[in-house]
């Protein structure tokens, strides 16, 4: 299975990326061009490259806070509501294609919450073009992917909070423990390393390979690429220009992809 | 003509505002003779039979007569006598266009317009050319570039990637010029 599934797919992409291959006509070896290309020649890759990046850095870690915040928070109340908020947190990364409802928030005319919200109270003037400004707009996809993040991970530290030993309290309330602080930083972290380490790889792996939001909420290609990132790239090269060869090339060069393809 | 698809629908989802609006020719520039050019960029389909198909001949009969002014408006119609107005049949005949029920001055102004719809070129990378005249577009009106600038900037991509794809299919490379400078 791992061998069908993985390891062949990931050969077999190696193999592509130095053909000229269109799907259509039998790939065509060209060597290291597609290479040469992809370092010397595109400029797109590299403002993909940048936005990727951007997103990594910043909603990556952001996010991962948030989902141990919001865990320990709900951690503290009691079932009933925990089980209800679980839900609320949970439910837009549950329903994927939900955050469409941003794009009504984020509207580019007065009509749209956010600019009709602003513009009520006299914030700003004229409506702000959140989604199609090249300026802004990926930092409003930050703000949407920040929203839908709350996913795997979360769920996985809620449910390491529930495993801490009890006795563990316990035992360090009478070594002398004296606040929630002490608690927290001496013994639930530490007993949950093992969810902590899978929720940092979920989040920053999955903040690499943002495409669907970008492509649904501001277009697939965005307004000068500012929303363009490695997967659309790739994905342009795929399946618009029909550059088989190109885009593994890519995916080669860009490990943290293959989790996804 | 993504228009007609609107219009069917104001007509059939709001008849609260019936009566309070209408169609017209869009809006265009005033040419040196006098007359106005209407153009909007639009599409259309195509049917294709295979060369492999055995059954050709067939195949090219049944294209002609699913194209026939007759039938394309025999369709609409039924279309609409099943499904309401809300379906009108977008035809591509343009014959077939007038056998169905659009009141005559709405009918007058959509086959005025007709003639000034423009089909975007397709070659072998064309896709690049939509892509890059709203590039070009959105950086003049949300950057403030000039617009010389930014159409000759993606003017350049956009023929980088034509070429590309001509090299792709073994197409002889055109010599272009560019602002007077012959490009390759």
């Amino acid at each position: 299975m791992f061998f069908t599934f993985v390891v062949i797919p990931v050969i077999v992409g190696i193999i592509l990326s130095f053909t000229n291959y269109n799907i259509i006509q039998a790939p065509r070896f060209i060597g290291w061009n597609n290479y040469k290309r992809l370092f010397l020649e595109d400029d797109v890759f590299l403002i993909a490259l940048q936005n990727t990046f951007k997103f990594a850095l910043i909603t990556g870690p952001l996010s991962y806070f948030a989902c141990l915040f919001f865990a320990w928070l709900i951690n503290e109340l009691p079932p009933k509501i925990r089980s209800v908020l679980t839900l609320l947190y949970y439910a837009p990364a549950l329903s994927s294609a939900i955050f469409f409802i941003w794009t009504y928030i984020f509207s580019g005319d007065v009509y749209g919450l956010l600019n009709g919200f602003l513009m009520n109270l006299g914030i700003i003037k004229e409506p702000i073009y959140w989604l199609q400004d090249s300026r802004i707009n990926l930092y409003v996809l930050m703000v949407v992917q920040l929203w839908m993040s709350l996913g795997t991970s979360f769920l996985a530290f809620i449910a390491g909070f529930q495993t801490i030993d009890r006795s563990l309290y316990e035992a360090a309330a009478v070594d002398g423990i004296r606040n929630r602080w002490q608690e927290l930083w001496y013994i639930t972290l530490p007993s949950m390393k093992p969810q902590l380490i899978f929720g940092a790889i979920m989040q920053v792996t999955s903040s690499f390979a943002v495409a669907d939001i970008s492509a649904q909420l501001i277009g697939f290609p965005s307004p000068l690429y500012s929303a363009h990132t490695i997967v659309l790239h790739m994905w342009d090269y795929g399946s618009i220009r029909y550059e088989m060869g190109v885009c593994f090339c890519y995916c080669c060069n860009f490990v943290p992809n293959y989790c996804r393809h | 003509m993504a228009l007609i698809l609107c219009i069917t629908n104001l007509k059939v989802a709001a008849p609260e505002i019936s009566g309070l609006w209408g169609i017209a020719p869009v809006p265009g520039r005033r040419k040196r003779d006098g007359s106005i050019d209407r153009s909007v960029a639009g599409g259309g389909n195509a049917i294709l039979i295979f060369s492999q198909t055995k059954k050709l001949k067939e195949a090219w009969e049944f294209v002609k007569w699913w194209v026939s002014t007759d039938v394309q408006a025999r369709f609409g119609r039924e279309l609409e006598a099943v499904l309401g107005a809300g379906a009108r049949y977008n035809t591509a005949n343009i014959e077939a266009m007038s056998y169905l029920p659009w009141p005559s001055s709405d009918y007058k102004i959509l086959s005025t317009q007709w003639r000034y719809l423009k089909e975007i070129p397709n070659v072998p990378g064309s896709y690049y050319v939509s892509r890059h005249l709203d590039n070009a577009f959105r950086e003049v009106v949300m950057l403030g570039e000039i617009p010389r600038e930014a159409i000759e900037k993606y003017t350049r991509e956009i023929n980088k990637e034509i070429d590309r794809k001509r090299e792709e299919f073994g197409l002889e490379l055109a010599k272009r010029m560019i602002l007077g400078e012959v490009i390759k």
